[in-house]
């Protein structure tokens, strides 16, 4: 069973997150928004909120930052705002069975209904390929990386929000979970009593690493075709360092498919 | 063979099975010897399949020896292959193991037990450590008719949904829901769950001392034990020992004689047969009721091979003083690497009881230097590993210890220079 306000919260946070990267690999995103500087917020009621920053080409998610008991502050001004009734709504329209409903920024609606729905098309043109896109190394290595980052920035939401995902996260040691690709792709957590935060890049000092040998190895382990226990013999990845990091993440793991399912 | 001066083989048959056991056999070692639960980090430097054993020695299957720290988990006691045990296994194997009754051995065994283990009136035959564990709660739940079981955080007891955390795979709310856990040696918190829950805890069940797995290990606090006894008496709740690990490792008697209290019941396994396979629940008189209402048996329980092996093994363990042997050998061991460690200008800390060492280098705390050292170990043929406490067995000579000594020196100096401790 899933809660419908940890799925929006993913789809926020997790999902949108991709966004960043999808505009710096595919020439057709970047173009969709080329020449655009804007702040879009998306607010979802009994959630939170999030901005959208689109600066000619490139793409920055921003949350809100301070407690959320504050109802989560953002920083300086949005030229879109779009609001949900609620996660369920926030959820409907990430399924394309829902719109949004605008607060702010009409003068722009031409561009969100059509440049920017081009622009959110090729997410899913990445995150839901048809089995001969993957045939492309290329697409294949893009399509690995976009849903690591939603996996892993999802991760945290589960491990904060959600009731078994908060269980086993308690549990979690403080520190620094690398993830990385070898000379790829690379993604830290935040491990810290009991909460998670998901950063991209490499940290200087992690406790612990989860590595993958290749994009493939990645690849295999987010779509379930290895079971991890096969992969680390086989050293197609590794672990290293304090590994009860990932022992209590390992359950907040299995919540995910049926978040991004 | 001398397989520590020969030049060492690359570890290819180990994969080359392991790929062939990958077809049919789920993660292809399953369990605490899979290369994955067994912390081989990396897993290019570690051994997967054994070829033969001998005293404190095993080869694996491209042929290299490697001094055994690990004795197949505590198992290995006196020495794989020791004679006067095989012996034993040998004459009663002629006999008959498996059978329709059982032999003389399981009364000649639990006698034995019962005059060897300062607590035990009795003694109850199974299979492997969680038979026993499983056993201990199901008398406790028997005798006092209550539900929840108290234990220590971090604490192993087995396998069993029960003895497992909720989230885990295959483990439901329900499995787990009459669990409490306390912290190792706060007897503050002990009395507070007790307070919280009175008349609803059956049993108290913890190692000797602590012995989790990536951690410190931590013996028991001034006053921990006797102030455990007295809360557990005063509210009627069992209070049993989990020696499973550590058992005939501190003391023949009982590692709670060795810590200086009295435990209801007593879970033995691994270091009482030698690696025949058979456990051991041991308890006193006031339990005897209620452990004979309980209905617990398995196919093989009374299988008459192990428990001769366990009586050839527990009366060695006897004249050889086994358990100060392995706690004088542990020490010379752990005196000898933190020597070389800090020759190396590494810190090596040792924690736990000498013939159940864990180490770990403490100049980070993430646990990678000690496993770059035990991995550097075991490529030089003393097989070690990071994340678990380490066995000690009998049969340990002074120049395996020596051999090690050296080895680890050698480990400790490439970790150095790899993290700019030496030049």
């Amino acid at each position: 069973m899933i809660d419908q306000s940890v799925k929006a919260r993913v789809n926020l946070y997790g999902l949108f997150k991709a966004l960043e990267l999808l505009a710096q690999v595919d020439k057709e995103a970047a173009a969709a928004i080329a020449g655009r500087r804007l702040a879009i917020e998306f607010r979802v009621r009994g959630v939170g909120r999030a901005r959208l920053h689109l600066n000619d080409g490139q793409v920055r998610l921003q949350p809100p930052c301070g407690r959320e008991s504050d109802g989560g502050r953002m920083e300086g001004g949005a030229d879109i705002i779009l609001w949900f009734k609620g996660p369920e709504h926030f959820n409907a329209m990430i399924d394309g069975r829902g719109q949004p409903i605008p607060l702010k920024g009409f003068g722009h609606l031409k561009f969100l209904t059509g440049p920017f729905q081009v622009f959110m098309g090729r997410l899913a043109y990445y995150l839901l390929p048809t089995p001969e896109l993957l045939q492309d190394p290329e697409f294949f290595a893009a399509n690995t990386r976009m849903t690591a980052y939603v996996a892993f920035h999802a991760l945290s939401e589960i491990a904060n929000y959600d009731e078994e995902g908060m269980h086993s996260a308690h549990y979690i040691p403080d520190g620094i979970l690398q993830v990385e690709v070898v000379d790829d792709i690379a993604l830290y957590m935040v491990c810290q009593g009991g909460r998670l935060a998901t950063y991209p890049g490499r940290h200087e000092s992690p406790r612990c690493v989860l590595w993958f040998a290749d994009i493939a190895a990645l690849n295999d382990l987010l779509t379930g075709r290895v079971h991890t226990f096969d992969a680390v013999a086989l050293g197609r990845m590794g672990m290293n360092g304090f590994v009860p990091m990932i022992d209590y993440l390992n359950p907040v793991l299995g919540r995910l498919p049926a978040y991004l399912k | 063979m001398d397989g520590n001066s020969m030049k060492r083989q690359e570890n290819t048959a180990s994969r080359q099975m392991f790929e062939r056991a990958l077809k049919v056999i789920p993660t292809g070692i399953p369990g605490h010897l899979g290369p994955v639960n067994s912390q081989f980090i990396p897993v290019s430097a570690y051994p997967f399949y054994v070829d033969h054993v001998q005293d404190s020695y095993f080869w694996d299957i491209d042929g290299n020896r490697y001094i055994d720290y690990m004795c197949a988990y505590g198992p290995n006691v006196l020495g794989y292959n020791n004679r006067v045990v095989e012996a034993a296994v040998q004459a009663q194997r002629a006999r008959g193991d498996c059978m329709a009754l059982p032999s003389a051995r399981q009364v000649e065994l639990a006698e034995l037990l019962v005059e060897t283990i300062t607590i035990a009136d009795w003694a109850f035959f199974a299979k492997n450590g969680n038979d026993v564990t499983t056993l201990a709660a199901m008398t406790s739940r028997a005798a006092t008719g209550r539900k929840k079981i108290l234990m220590v955080k971090g604490g192993y007891h087995g396998a069993a949904p029960w003895t497992q955390k909720a989230g885990r795979p295959g483990v439901t709310d329900e499995d787990v829901a009459n669990n409490l856990y306390v912290e190792w040696n706060n007897l503050k918190e002990f009395e507070q769950i007790v307070s919280d829950n009175r008349g609803q805890i059956a049993m108290f069940i913890s190692t000797p001392y602590h012995h989790p797995v990536f951690t410190d290990n931590v013996l028991p606090a001034e006053g921990w034990w006797t102030g455990v006894e007295k809360i557990c008496r005063e509210n009627g709740i069992v209070l049993a020992i989990d020696d499973i690990r550590a058992g005939f490792r501190c003391a023949l008697g009982g590692s709670a004689d060795y810590f200086g209290f009295k435990p209801d019941l007593a879970c033995y396994c691994k270091a009482i047969a030698n690696g025949q396979t058979i456990s051991a629940l041991v308890g006193t008189n006031a339990l005897r009721n209620a452990v004979s209402d309980v209905f617990f048996t398995g196919s093989y329980w009374s299988g008459s091979v192990a428990m001769a092996g366990a009586i050839a093994t527990i009366k060695e363990l006897h004249r050889l003083d086994g358990a100060n042997m392995m706690i004088d050998k542990g020490r010379r061991l752990t005196d000898g690497m933190v020597k070389a460690a800090a020759d190396c200008r590494l810190n090596l800390k040792v924690s736990g009881m000498p013939s159940m060492f864990y180490i770990r280098i403490t100049d980070d705390d993430s646990l990678m230097m000690t496993q770059e050292f035990t991995a550097e170990c075991t490529r030089r043929g003393a097989f070690l590993v990071s994340h678990h406490n380490h066995f000690i067995n009998c049969s340990l000579t002074d120049t395996d210890i020596a051999e090690t000594i050296e080895i680890a020196h050698e480990a400790f100096r490439v970790v150095a220079k790899r993290h700019g401790r030496l030049d």
